[in-house]
């Protein structure tokens, strides 16, 4: 192999690790963390439950009725920010999801998962701190995958999509999706530490 | 920096303000004739060894620069610039060495010297560790040893492996995996060509030499282990394990009570320092310049001169390249984490990289318990590989002005902290000056100091600078930042729990009332010799964030200024950013404190517990509490300079507002009386042209 060769497969390589390689499998570590934890499932429970032809026990039942009252308000939280978007912003957000920064919350222990608490932060940076109450959803807007909606959220928010009089609304959704998660991370402490052994898989 | 070298210090962690202790105490030391190993300028009176430290050799130039008139700070900053030059020139010794050509020795030396990792440790202000040439120079001698064994360089190889031990202990056992990789070097050669008995005498002069140092070293081992006590084995459980996370978490912020910390716990942190300081898979194809050394790698430019060098001298770069790429796998820490995850999933845990097998199984390996430090291996054998293929480049002929393009490698490799990842270089510098109290301190009555809120834990640059403030007043302290090993720590916490002043005022900002004082402890440390006790209104931000939100544990809330006050008097200086209090006017009857009348706002935005940043456009208001409001307390920063919020208090129809008082660059305590009379309304309000953008914490309402 000549030297000129040797020079040519050099800055080829370099250039396709540094320039190609190294950056595609980071966006891929970087896009698994946004993903967050996998859902909790309480399915080894359910069926205990329901298998139990004995006493029930009554402060499980009612941990996993708190619990399913949480995933419904969460959801009900995420359907009606999606609600006040509107369907032009959403259309545009979704063609931008690509382009967001680097996650800041995506190993805060602080946190249930990364994109609330990223939307809050970037709402607030970008329109202000205040915020107003946020009308209950429609049902008809209580479908859709929950993670895609809320990236298209996060969007719309950090690339400026969404108004200055829908952010206060959108900010105070937010917050109450926050507290959700806040409430439905320690029931799920508590029923993890309770039960461990019935969660195993 | 030049303009500023006597003034501030590039890099605003702990590890400056200690260093600057250090070199100060040591300078006194050398001024003094006092060579005792025990200080108890800090930790007073239990005092603290100053082999604890583990390395102190760079110390003790920048303490003879102090003892024979050179400002303290100005010799940190030359140690810091030296430790990135010989760095380079040792590199380039490496390289010409390797290669007999300046040229290819200077792409070696760009490569070492202008890896992330050196501006990591600078900015963290770990200089011993910046100070890293004495590793590709003790290379250089293995290289020579090996060429052509004789007395001399056997002897040159001996010193510089002894010298490395004083400096840095970690870089010892680097050296040592740079010594056995050369002997296994030369074992392979001989076995592959049995006539090459020269590669066997090689490795003989090279086992004898490491010997001959390690016995030279002996006296200061001992001694040097007390920097890293007993090491546990690695626990796969623990890294997975959330719950140990968060007490490793709560201990490390200081927030986890003293009187409940016992050696099992304190060595379970140890043992997870190894996972915290492991290189993750990201920070491994990001290379670029972090401010965290804990994400620090040799960087993209060592790797693509690696590369490169690999590719165009082959065979001659292979032994190196395979000693980079087994330095790099050994930095990744014993179990793969490929986002940097603080917790590990439990399928990563179960292929054990080859760190674990060493760390458990070879002597002393464990000593080595930050793995992504092995990183400066790989860029010692990454810089022998950039000379080399720089070498073989240069003398093919088909480089047209071989010297320009190793200059503009040069200005390329040397202006990367400018514009790469973090961009250190656009850091601002941390003023090293220090509150006027400390000048005042200087000139009272004899007796030690306690700094308060007390911390276990250098928890906060703020927290952290005290230790350097003690060069400035020259009394006693018991605080320090060296309490990072367990048994200093246990020490500590025997003496600070059986006093109920100092429980009480360990960790006074994050404490909650009741809080209570007996006269008589107060008065046992009047007998211990202690005077004076210093708190703060006026607090430099943390901008670091490996400090992160342990910033606002120095942040003194009404409830504790109310305690200080009723248990030591009241103070005999108090400028409105430091307050002095003297033991010996104290209370002599016991103070019970418990703040009943005091109410927290739970804000949303507080950066202790979600870390949201509070912006509010002009004119625009948050509502922050609805009812009666006597006093209105809380710490303000403001983020952005020109940020101007104002409190407004609604009240039986009468309106009012008051400036918050700010100073950037620092948090600042804010006590407003708000005297409302029935049911009142508190917002905060942006005031000014632009967007505020303000940091409040600890706020509360006196009812």
């Amino acid at each position: 192999m000549t030297m000129a060769t040797r020079i040519a497969l050099a800055c080829t390589v370099v250039a396709a690790w540094f320039g190609i390689l190294a950056p595609r499998l980071e966006h891929r570590i970087a896009t698994a963390t946004l993903e967050g934890p996998a859902p909790f499932s309480l399915q080894n429970l359910r069926d205990r439950i329901a298998a139990d032809t004995g006493e029930p026990d009554p402060e499980l039942l009612a941990s996993m009725a708190a619990l399913s009252r949480l995933q419904m308000a969460e959801e009900e939280r995420v359907a009606a920010i999606w609600s006040l978007l509107g369907e032009a912003v959403i259309a545009e957000a979704k063609t931008q999801t690509d382009a967001l920064p680097a996650p800041r919350y995506a190993v805060d222990p602080r946190f249930f998962e990364p994109m609330v608490p990223e939307i809050i932060r970037r709402t607030i940076e970008l329109y202000g701190a205040r915020s107003e109450p946020l009308p209950v959803a429609t049902v008809s807007s209580l479908s859709g995958d929950r993670e895609d909606r809320l990236r298209v959220v996060l969007a719309a928010v950090h690339h400026r999509l969404v108004t200055a009089d829908q952010a206060p609304a959108l900010l105070q959704g937010a917050y109450d999706l926050l507290e959700l998660q806040m409430e439905r991370m320690q029931l799920e402490d508590g029923i993890r530490s309770a039960h461990p052994a019935a969660l195993s898989p | 920096m030049p303009s500023l070298i006597g003034t501030a210090i590039w890099g605003d962690r702990f590890d400056a303000w200690t260093t600057l202790w250090l070199i100060d105490h040591l300078g006194e030391r050398i001024a003094d004739g006092n060579w005792s190993t025990v200080t108890t300028e800090i930790l007073h009176p239990l005092g603290y060894n100053l082999w604890s430290f583990g390395h102190m050799a760079l110390q003790l130039i920048g303490g003879a620069l102090v003892a024979i008139g050179v400002p303290l700070v100005v010799s940190y900053n030359v140690l810091l610039m030296a430790g990135i030059w010989t760095s380079a020139l040792g590199a380039h010794a490496l390289g010409l060495v390797l290669t007999r050509s300046h040229r290819a020795a200077a792409v070696g030396a760009v490569a070492f010297a202008t890896s992330p990792y050196l501006y990591a440790e600078a900015g963290a202000g770990c200089i011993e560790l910046v100070a890293a040439g004495l590793l590709p120079l003790y290379t250089a001698t293995l290289v020579r040893l090996i060429r052509q064994p004789s007395r001399s360089r056997w002897f040159q190889s001996t010193a510089c492996l002894a010298l490395i031990g004083p400096f840095n202990w970690y870089y010892t056992l680097f050296a040592g995996l740079i010594t056995g990789s050369m002997v296994a070097w030369q074992v392979i050669r001989w076995a592959r060509a049995r006539s090459r008995i020269a590669s066997l005498r090689a490795a003989g002069w090279i086992v004898l030499s490491a010997l001959v140092a390690a016995a030279a070293n002996i006296p200061l081992i001992s001694e040097a282990k007390r920097e890293t006590p007993a090491r546990p084995s690695i626990s796969a459980d623990l890294f997975v394990s959330e719950a140990a996370f968060r007490e490793v978490r709560a201990i490390a912020n200081g927030s986890h009570p003293i009187d409940r910390l016992d050696e099992a716990m304190l060595k379970r942190v140890d043992a997870m320092q190894v996972h915290f300081n492991s290189t993750s898979i990201q920070s491994l194809l990001r290379a670029d310049f972090a401010s965290n050394p804990l994400q620090s790698t040799p960087g993209r430019l060592a790797y693509a001169i690696g590369l490169m060098g690999l590719v165009i001298a082959t065979r001659r770069t292979v032994g190196w390249g395979v000693i980079a790429a087994g330095a790099t796998v050994l930095s990744l820490g014993p179990f793969l984490n490929a986002s940097g995850a603080l917790l590990l999933n439990e399928t990563a845990t179960a292929w054990p990289l080859p760190y674990y097998w060493a760390h458990e199984y070879i002597p002393f390996f464990s000593k080595a318990y930050r793995p992504y430090r092995i990183g400066v291996v790989a860029l010692t054998a990454l810089a022998a590989v950039g000379a080399i293929g720089g070498a073989a480049l240069f003398r093919s002929g088909r480089l047209w002005r071989p010297g320009a393009w190793v200059m503009l490698l040069g200005i390329v490799g040397f202006s990367q902290p400018h514009w790469s990842g973090d961009r250190p270089a656009q850091r601002p510098l941390a003023d090293a000056s220090t509150s006027e109290v400390y000048t005042a301190l200087a000139a009272m009555e004899p007796g030690a100091v306690i700094e308060v809120p007390l911390h276990y834990q250098p928890v906060s640059n703020a927290n952290a600078r005290s230790q350097y403030a003690q060069t400035v007043h020259g009394h006693p302290l018991l605080n320090t930042n060296q309490l990072i090993r367990w048994p200093d720590l246990l020490r500590f916490q025997g003496m600070v729990t059986a006093n109920s002043a100092l429980r009480t005022v360990v960790d006074l900002g994050r404490a909650s009332p009741p809080h209570a004082i007996d006269a008589r402890d107060v008065q046992a440390l009047v007998d211990q010799d202690f005077r004076w006790v210093v708190a703060h209104k006026r607090v430099p931000a943390d901008e670091v964030e490996l400090a992160g939100d342990s910033g606002h544990a120095d942040l003194l809330g009404p409830v504790a200024w109310q305690l200080l006050t009723t248990a030591f008097g009241d103070p005999v200086i108090d400028d409105g950013e430091s307050v002095l209090f003297d033991l010996t006017r104290a209370s002599s009857t016991d103070t019970r404190i418990d703040g009943r009348e005091h109410r927290a706002l739970d804000l949303p935005f507080d950066p202790a517990t979600t870390g949201f940043p509070l912006v509010l456009m002009p004119g625009q208001s948050v509502t922050i509490h609805e009812g009666d409001a006597a006093a209105f307390h809380a710490w303000v920063l403001p983020r952005r300079d020109h940020s101007a919020v104002s409190l407004r208090v609604e009240d039986d129809g009468v309106v009012r507002e008051h400036a918050l008082p700010m100073t950037p660059g620092f948090w600042q305590y804010v006590s407003i009386d708000a005297n409302t009379r029935g049911t009142a309304r508190l917002s905060l309000v942006g005031r000014g042209e632009d967007a505020a953008h303000v940091a409040i914490t600890a706020a509360s309402v006196r009812q």
